[in-house]
């Protein structure tokens, strides 16, 4: 898996850390998981922030599942 | 299709949604910046404000958004269809659906969507929207993140980023030529007492406006609403005592996933009341994520941490402030989960308060009613914000958008010179906005429809011409839907569908269809994916952007 692969990499956070918080994990602290992900193979290259932040999307999703759309957002 | 020459020195502005015949709903303008060179001849660049979606059209769609065709540039291509420049940029003035939802779909389409220029925390949302999509990373726009007071050039226009009162990253642009001057407000209101990103500074405003502003395009949606409204510390106080008043009981609330501004209010009268603040469900989780991606400190902001569900799940109910979503009764939304005791829902009954600051629009006033009785049914004491003032506790909701109190400080913030252009609002909005600004000596353009072209230059503001914008319906694709291996909806967590594959039929600008689910086949960008995805071969001119700092 490489940075741009974020839905697995999404899914991967979560089976490998039930335990953390996926809303408020640093970013210096989700590249180091995702580096220590096993089969991740962009450990060297220092992801963009659009990245970085589609891997924390992903992994919230794998974590929270789809339920709850808020399809009103914006009108109110 | 109608084209409207633009080739007067001065700015064009279009309301290409946003000034619906068939009532509130979606944004996306289109401004073109024209010039006269030294040498005589006409230079001529565009860009665009928003891209956002309708909803609730009730004509069977999921939402419907203006036509990326002939404004947009088909992959593979270097011009919109039709001819003419690709535009320079997209600028996002905020988050929510109404205002850039219908990038997903444009690309989707098989379109690129130009060079994105947005605050920090849009731009986290407009990812979390192509992430939602399925979008594959090598079709995204370039993303180039602003802050308040930032300026771009497009041509021989600069655009401020103005930050303004509305969620979270909310900007208005300040677009400046030669010749003219355009305040476009995006959404706002005034708000001082917000916590989270940057504050409207009516300082700057008024200095804008000492430079000269000739027309300000203005949001409409509740400048009709007059009388003093609450802030968001008022509702903070109330919601604290609404909290204190449940000591010994679970204490639920039912947001809307992007109210984070309320979300923070939660955590500040939970941390009163000593309890914890708990966040459960997608939307809301999106939206807290995106802070965190935007460096907006929200736990700073709510004075104690947020967990997620399973770290709150083993705490005694009575120590928790759980947040969820289903201020509006949308059916997969954590209350409207927990009223119907789907499997996974939070569990409420009798020894439950739940809240719901958040009043609920007129669309969804039958689904919340009965959402409320359910969950009274179960035995919870609900205190919805349309309750709190008569049992005592005040406003516990206020809208997002300027009451007339805050137009009527913008407008005389910002003297415009030559008019106002109320939009983002029905008819009677509108026209409410229009009225406001007559009353203070300003003229008013109401459009009642999109497409006008208006020229704003040396001599005045004037309508040249209407082009008709046709418009996309979306619909999810059944036959696709079927095939795929998509969970039933209210199994709990972990419910993980692939994304919607949309079919597209195109509308005319009234909502009329005129061509059914037959538009050229999109290069496929949502799952199930392309082997080889398509490479996006557009990529824009990147602008110059003066930071602030
Ligand atoms: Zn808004």
């Amino acid at each position: 898996m490489n940075w741009d692969d974020y839905e697995g990499l999404g899914r991967a956070l979560h089976e490998a850390n039930p335990d953390v918080n996926h809303l408020t994990v640093a970013d210096a602290d989700l590249v180091r998981l995702v580096s220590a992900l096993p089969g991740f193979a962009d450990a060297r290259i220092r992801p963009d922030a659009t990245s970085l932040t589609a891997v924390r999307f992903a992994w919230v999703a794998a974590a929270e599942g789809d339920d709850d759309g808020s399809p009103y957002d914006g009108s109110a | 299709m109608t084209h409207v020459d633009r080739r007067e020195a001065g700015l064009y502005w279009q309301s290409r949604m946003g000034n619906n015949a068939d009532g509130i709903g979606g944004n996306a303008h289109r401004y073109d910046v024209v010039a006269e060179e030294a040498d005589g001849s006409i230079s001529s660049r565009h860009f665009l404000v928003d891209y956002g979606l309708k909803l609730g059209g009730g004509r069977g769609y999921s939402c419907e958004f203006p036509s990326p065709e002939g404004v947009f540039v088909r992959r593979g291509e270097s011009a919109p269809d039709g001819g003419g420049g690709p535009p320079e940029a997209l600028l996002l003035t905020h988050a929510h659906e109404d205002h850039l939802g219908a990038v997903r779909h444009a690309i989707d389409m098989g379109y690129s969507c130009p060079p994105v220029y947005a605050t920090a925390f849009t731009a986290a949302m407009l990812n979390n929207s192509l992430v939602k999509a399925g979008i594959a990373r090598d079709l995204w726009p370039e993303i180039h993140i602003v802050r308040g007071g930032d300026v771009a050039e497009i041509g021989s226009a600069k655009v401020e980023f103005v930050p303004m009162d509305h969620m979270p990253g909310a900007t208005a642009l300040r677009i400046r030529t030669k010749e003219a001057s355009v305040f476009h407000t995006g959404d706002y209101k005034f708000d001082e007492t917000l916590a989270l990103g940057e504050r409207a500074d009516p300082h700057r405003l008024r200095a804008i406006g000492a430079e000269g502003v000739d027309m300000v395009v203005s949001d409409s949606t509740s400048v009709a609403t007059n009388g003093a409204p609450a802030s968001e510390a008022e509702i903070c106080r109330n919601l604290t005592r609404i909290v204190g008043d449940s000591r010994g009981r679970a204490v639920v609330a039912g947001i809307l996933g992007s109210q984070l501004d309320r979300l923070v209010s939660l955590g500040r009268a939970a941390h009163a009341n000593g309890r914890v603040l708990a966040v459960c469900g997608r939307s809301l989780a999106d939206n807290v994520a995106a802070a965190q991606a935007a460096g907006l400190d929200i736990e700073g902001a709510a004075g104690t941490r947020i967990l997620t569900s399973r770290e709150a799940r083993d705490l005694p109910p009575e120590t928790v402030l759980m947040v969820t979503t289903g201020a509006f009764a949308q059916s997969n939304a954590g209350l409207m989960r927990s009223a119907h005791r789907q499997p996974g829902a939070l569990p409420i009954d009798e020894n439950t308060t739940v809240v719901i600051p958040q009043r609920a629009i007129p669309s969804v006033k039958t689904a919340h009613a009965s959402m409320v009785a359910k969950l009274e049914e179960r035995g919870a004491k609900v205190v919805t914000a349309e309750r709190a003032p008569e049992l005592g506790y005040g406003p516990i909701h206020q809208s997002g958008h300027a009451v007339e109190r805050d137009a009527k400080l913008l407008y005389t913030l910002l003297k415009p010179r030559k008019i106002v252009a109320p939009i983002h609002g029905d008819g009677k909005q509108v026209e409410a906005n229009g009225r406001l600004a007559r009353s203070l000596g300003i003229p008013s353009l109401m459009l009642e429809r999109n497409g006008a072209v208006v020229h704003i230059g040396a001599s005045g503001a004037s309508v040249v011409g209407v082009e008709e914008v046709s418009r996309i319906g979306a619909r999810e694709s059944e036959a696709v839907v079927k095939q795929l291996p998509r969970a039933p909806r209210g199994q709990g967590r972990n419910n993980r569908a692939p994304p919607a594959v949309f079919v597209y039929d195109r509308l005319d600008g009234s909502g009329r269809i005129v061509q059914h689910a037959n538009l050229p086949a999109p290069e496929v960008s949502t799952r199930p994916k392309a082997p080889d995805g398509p490479q996006t071969v557009y990529a824009g001119a990147r602008l110059h952007v003066q930071t602030s700092r």
